[in-house]
């Protein structure tokens, strides 16, 4: 389409481009360096890069905030809901897709609608049911809520592209005399590798940056996820700006690790109810 | 395909886990709050305390603050709707133009949806705040000081400042669904317009935007359904106060409020149910609307 346009045009479409990746982008090199800067040399070099590199900001958080803690239990919390999750997810879409029987769709659809709930209805009977259930300051309960909510998003994907393996391929499996056991460890597991990375991720992103639900259901500090540790500082007096900045970036990491490296990946996953839908 | 008969212990064991957490932690919940919305409540400490039948609904529906919070949600969704979809639609046109770099924009366009909002909320605050703040010593070096604000204390602005932060946080989403509807558009069809002499504005109006008709009403009731029950981005904001005085209290904020500093989860499940339910009636209005416009395309 190229020869349609003139230079001028083609300027025009660099400039809104550019401006908005800048908006986009500027705000956070702007805190990465400031992270790196002190309460002083952020004011009297505002703009630049820092002239030496503090990492004192970061220490601090371990060291004063606690923020180490808070880093293990949301990385603990996490790769626990995703790995149940997927496993969950997995076991459920195989027999929905793989197994012969009348209500396999509505199966479907029932956990499908799932993905109109949002989070902030289940809030309140959340802490109800917590009170009974000793669910406060309970990670393990927490979790559970966790791999509920992330599910059915999850399970309407894996399913998707369960439907699509080779068929064939399986019934070789079972001629040769595989159980409906090992067709699920040996064949599907493996063929739907994937997808189940691609969740995996995205959940994996989800529950890192879940905040609301851990608000209600952790009181205590030594419990706090990374999300809510981030939070106690928007409290507080605005005194240590760089400290700030160095949370942030500390609570942003590793989901932009995850999606500079598989950005492709990540952005088709997030999109498959939308654009299959 | 595997015999369900033959093979319903392996198939029960694989479906139960699923139903049990699903039942449990997601449609128990959901019929509880529906329950709990005729009980009076005495939220964590307490317990409920009897059946009032619509009591909380009138209380709810009386309470001008709620009101007050839903106009303002009214807005918020409005606002961000209308700028998501159109920044959304035209940062997807233009990388779907395929120009040098494209690439770098698509990942730089859709980073903010994947980071944490708590994070990137609290990073906006340090750069909008008023004496510290970035933007305001930038506007102060550039010579605008007439032009710094109290970006998110000013009760006269904070609360579109705070769309506008929402705006940013989740343009990402309609970004990549509607570059991948623009994508998705044969070339041949420009290609016969180009011929018939169609400039790019008439290609934008008369091809690639009656083309994807069905893609942008999904995609807005995304945005909308996303808009409706936003909560993280105010709170952390506002330091969970929802204020200065109620200037940015949305309906889950009161619903929080009511629920977990009022200790009423009788009224908090009224609200709760009432921006499920009006979310979920927006969106189906959207969905038809979409489909029938289009129906009405292709009979003509």
């Amino acid at each position: 389409m190229n020869r349609y346009r003139s230079k001028w045009s083609t300027a025009g479409c660099y400039l809104i481009l550019g401006v908005w990746a800048v908006v986009t982008i500027y705000p956070l090199v702007y805190t990465f360096l400031t992270s790196f800067k002190t309460q002083k040399t952020m004011y009297t070099n505002m703009f630049g890069l820092p002239e030496t590199w503090h990492f004192e900001n970061y220490a601090g958080l371990f060291t004063e905030m606690g923020f180490g803690k808070s880093i293990s239990n949301s990385l603990m919390i996490t790769v626990v809901t995703v790995l149940c999750q997927l496993l969950i997810s997995c076991m459920l879409a195989f027999v929905i897709t793989q197994f012969r029987f009348k209500m396999s769709n509505k199966l479907l659809g029932f956990f499908v609608i799932g993905m109109l709930i949002p989070a902030q209805v289940l809030m309140i009977p959340i802490a109800v049911m917590a009170k009974y259930l000793n669910g406060y300051n309970n990670f393990v309960f927490l979790t559970c809520v966790y791999i509920a909510t992330g599910m059915p998003y999850m399970i309407f994907v894996i399913s998707g592209f369960m439907r699509d393996l080779p068929r064939e391929l399986l019934e070789a499996g079972r001629i040769d005399g595989c159980s409906g056991l090992q067709v699920f460890t040996r064949m599907v597991l493996p063929l739907t590798k994937p997808a189940i990375a691609t969740m995996g991720m995205l959940s994996f992103i989800g529950t890192w940056n879940e905040m609301m639900l851990a608000l209600i259901l952790l009181k205590r500090n030594d419990l706090q996820t990374v999300s809510l540790a981030l939070n106690t500082f928007s409290g507080e007096r605005f005194s240590n700006y760089p400290g700030m900045c160095a949370a942030v970036m500390i609570g942003v990491f590793p989901t932009m690790l995850i999606y500079f490296v598989f950005q492709e990946n990540i952005i088709a996953g997030m999109t498959a109810g939308a654009v299959k839908g | 395909m595997i015999d369900f008969k033959k093979n319903k212990t392996l198939a029960f064991a694989f479906i139960l886990p699923a139903l049990l957490f699903y039942l449990f932690f997601m449609i128990g919940p959901v019929a509880e709050t529906f329950a709990m919305s005729f009980f009076k409540w005495k939220g964590i400490g307490g317990s409920s305390s009897g059946f009032v039948g619509l009591r909380n609904y009138v209380r709810v529906f009386s309470d001008h603050n709620f009101w007050e919070s839903f106009g303002r949600l009214i807005y918020f969704v409005v606002l961000n709707v209308i700028l998501q979809m159109v920044l959304g639609f035209t940062l997807a046109y233009l990388v779907s133009l395929k120009l040098k770099g494209a690439r770098f924009f698509k990942l730089v366009f859709f980073l903010p949806a994947v980071l944490s909002v708590t994070a990137v909320s609290l990073m906006w605050k340090m750069i909008l705040s008023t004496n510290d703040g970035m933007l305001n010593m930038l506007l102060t070096a550039f010579g605008m000081e007439s032009l710094t604000r109290s970006w998110l204390t000013d009760p006269a602005i904070c609360f579109t400042v705070i769309a506008l932060i929402n705006v940013w946080l989740q343009v990402g989403m309609p970004f990549v669904i509607l570059l991948a509807g623009i994508l998705g558009i044969p070339t041949e069809m420009y290609e016969a317009a180009a011929i018939d002499g169609a400039n790019g504005w008439h290609r934008i109006f008369g091809i690639t935007i009656p083309m994807m008709k069905e893609i942008i009403a999904v995609c807005m009731i995304l945005v909308l359904s996303n808009a409706m029950k936003v909560f993280d981005v105010f709170y952390v904001i506002t330091s969970g106060s929802f204020g200065p005085g109620n200037v940015n209290l949305v309906p889950m904020g009161y619903m929080y409020i009511t629920s977990f500093r009022g200790n009423d989860f009788g009224r908090g499940s009224v609200m709760a149910l009432c921006v499920m339910v009006v979310g979920a009636l927006a969106s189906v209005f959207i969905y038809f609307r979409g489909f029938r416009k289009e129906g009405r395309e292709n009979a003509g």
